[in-house]
């Protein structure tokens, strides 16, 4: 039977959830953009409300749904409900922005249960424009929270960008699948 | 001799393009005379790119070498090129694609036998003159093949004060170091985009001639100057480099774990480093355990721990015997059972042409 699964693009206003399930969508997003009326949070002409989608329809009949959640605050609630059952998530966070660090912590918290199982990747953008935070200083500051999590420096308008984070995360899967059940039996 | 399907690879396409190709060949099914599968490079038969890409480069030199791929590049109307072979035009249409690959057919069922035969010796001729990172310990870098060189640079701190190295190969300077400022660039007169760049690396990884380096006081920047960060430098040196030889201070003894995960992001990722990393930012493990676990050829393993190791990113570890050691012919059960996800994972690859 033809199944479905979630994949979960997130990030703070402006990280590029939109352009990312843009690159790799069959089908034409479906945006739900409106003028950004918190300059504030961000100074983008537009921002999502409720939720980006996008889908690839794979060879075997199953359906691989993109979701990009929405950046501002008050759609939070609608997480828990996301990742229940979701393949991964895939964290954008944009280093011209203040506090990037925190800005991801604050994801990967969000994000915790497909954390845990080693279904996150981050994905730093705009490194070139601001080089600080290092990749170093990302990875060191989810380490030392005891979290491990691949933090990669990507441009997400490049579609080869957002298909390695898929494919870190499929590694990812495969490996934690497979090395547990070999750990279970030594 | 046409049941075998025809694999195609491609190199550097835009996803755009590489996602119509696909779409292409799915419904002209009927017209092209063998079925087409998409492939990873290294495993196809027919390579679309485009020129410049520093995979396509490389896979226009090695089939140059072999005679069993071709190599076709994808180019815009009018467009300048210094490629002298197969050449697709933008936009692509679906004729075109058809014809292309029916002559591809043709070529190479042709060339088989004799390509069969003779490619083999070739290969092995180059490597056997392996690179030995080792060779002429000295503090004097004067020549050196590159995995040596890359090696020495990262260890001698003291190289690091104020100096810049102008690194040539056959007379011809290529590449500008400024090690205090961790930063290096080409140097032949063009403006480096990070793609020059480490294809230019990725070119003196493998091939086997000697660098010369010269020290210099250091220069002014010139304006349009472009550096990339010396671990982009390292990492490419190290995983092209053809060895197969672990870097000094590591053996095969010991156990390998990574700090971090490259950073795949910039230096570009193979699906072989993938799976390579996810491992060992996993769990320590030895080269006969990344072997059967990923199961990619030593040498793959070796290039990949080498590069690890001069970006900073590995720690080995001597085996203390305290270690829970993996039932590795439980592998395959482990891969077999449980795993919903494979499934899924092999489409996903396969509508994105990602290889497994
Ligand atoms: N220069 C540069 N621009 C980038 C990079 N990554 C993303 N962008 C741009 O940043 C913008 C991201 O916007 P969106 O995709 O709408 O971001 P979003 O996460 O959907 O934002 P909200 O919907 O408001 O939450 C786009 O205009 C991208 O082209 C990068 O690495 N460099
Ligand atoms: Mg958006």
């Amino acid at each position: 039977m033809a199944q479905e699964y979630k994949l979960i693009f997130t990030g703070s206003m402006g990280a590029g959830k939109t352009t990312a399930i843009a690159a790799i969508s069959e089908i034409a997003p479906i945006k739900t953009e409106v003028a950004n009326t918190d300059r504030q949070a961000h100074s983008k002409e537009q921002t999502t409300v409720a939720m980006d989608y996008g889908e690839v329809q794979l060879e075997n009949g199953d359906r691989l749904r993109l979701y990009g959640t929405p950046g501002q605050e008050r759609f939070r609630f609608m997480w828990d409900i996301l990742q229940q059952g979701a393949l991964g998530v895939i964290i954008l966070v944009d280093n011209t922005q203040s506090e990037p660090i925190a800005t991801m912590k604050h994801y990967v918290h969000s994000f915790k249960k497909l954390v845990s199982c080693d279904r996150a990747v981050v994905g730093v953008g705009r490194m070139d424009e601001n080089p600080h935070p290092s990749l170093e200083d990302f990875s060191q500051a989810l380490e030392e929270e005891g979290l491990d999590v691949p933090v990669f420096a990507v441009d997400i308008r490049k579609g080869d960008d957002v298909l390695l984070m898929l494919d870190v995360l499929m590694n990812r899967i495969e490996v934690w699948e497979m090395l547990n059940q070999l750990e279970a039996q030594a | 001799m046409s049941q075998k399907k025809l694999h195609i690879g491609i190199a550097g396409l835009k996803l755009s393009d590489a996602l119509a190709l696909r779409s292409i060949v799915r419904l002209s099914k009927g017209k092209l005379e063998r079925d087409c599968v998409f492939s990873h490079q290294d495993e196809a038969d027919v390579i679309i790119g485009v020129s410049g890409d520093a995979a396509f480069n490389r896979k226009v030199i090695e089939s140059k070498q072999n005679g069993r791929t071709i190599c076709i590049a994808l180019t815009k109307h009018n467009e300048a090129l210094s490629f002298s072979g197969n050449l697709l035009q933008k936009p692509i249409r679906p004729q075109d694609v058809v014809n292309l690959l029916n002559a591809c057919d043709k070529r190479l069922s042709k060339s088989q036998d004799a390509a069969i035969v003779e490619i083999p010796d070739k290969f092995k001729k180059t490597a056997v003159e392996k690179q030995k990172p080792q060779e002429e310990p000295s503090k004097d870098l004067k020549t050196r093949n590159a995995l040596a060189l890359a090696y020495e640079l990262q260890k001698e701190t003291d190289l690091k004060k104020a100096q810049d190295l102008l690194l040539s190969l056959s007379g011809e300077p290529q590449i500008h170091i400024r090690l205090p400022d961790g930063k290096f660039s080409t140097c032949n007169g063009k403006v480096v985009t990070p793609n020059d760049g480490t294809s230019l690396l990725e070119s003196l990884a493998w091939m086997q001639q000697k660098i010369d380096v010269e020290k210099r006081a250091p220069e002014a920047e010139q304006e349009n100057d472009q550096w990339l960060p010396m671990d982009c430098f390292y990492w490419h040196l190290g995983v092209h480099a053809l060895s197969d030889e672990l870097l000094p201070g590591l053996d095969e003894s010991m156990l390998f774990k990574l700090k971090r995960w490259p950073d795949f992001g910039r230096n570009g990722a193979d699906s072989a480093h993938l799976k390579l990393a996810a491992f060992m930012v996993r769990r320590a493990l030895s080269l006969a355990e990344l072997k059967t676990l990923t199961r990619q050829p030593s040498k793959t393993i070796i290039a990949f721990i080498n590069a690890c190791a001069l970006c900073n990113l590995l720690l080995p570890k001597d085996r203390t015997g305290h270690e829970v050691a993996l039932d590795l012919n439980k592998m395959k059960m482990a891969g077999d059972s449980g795993q919903g996800l494979a499934g899924v994972f092999s489409a996903i690859r396969s509508v994105f042409g990602m290889r497994a």
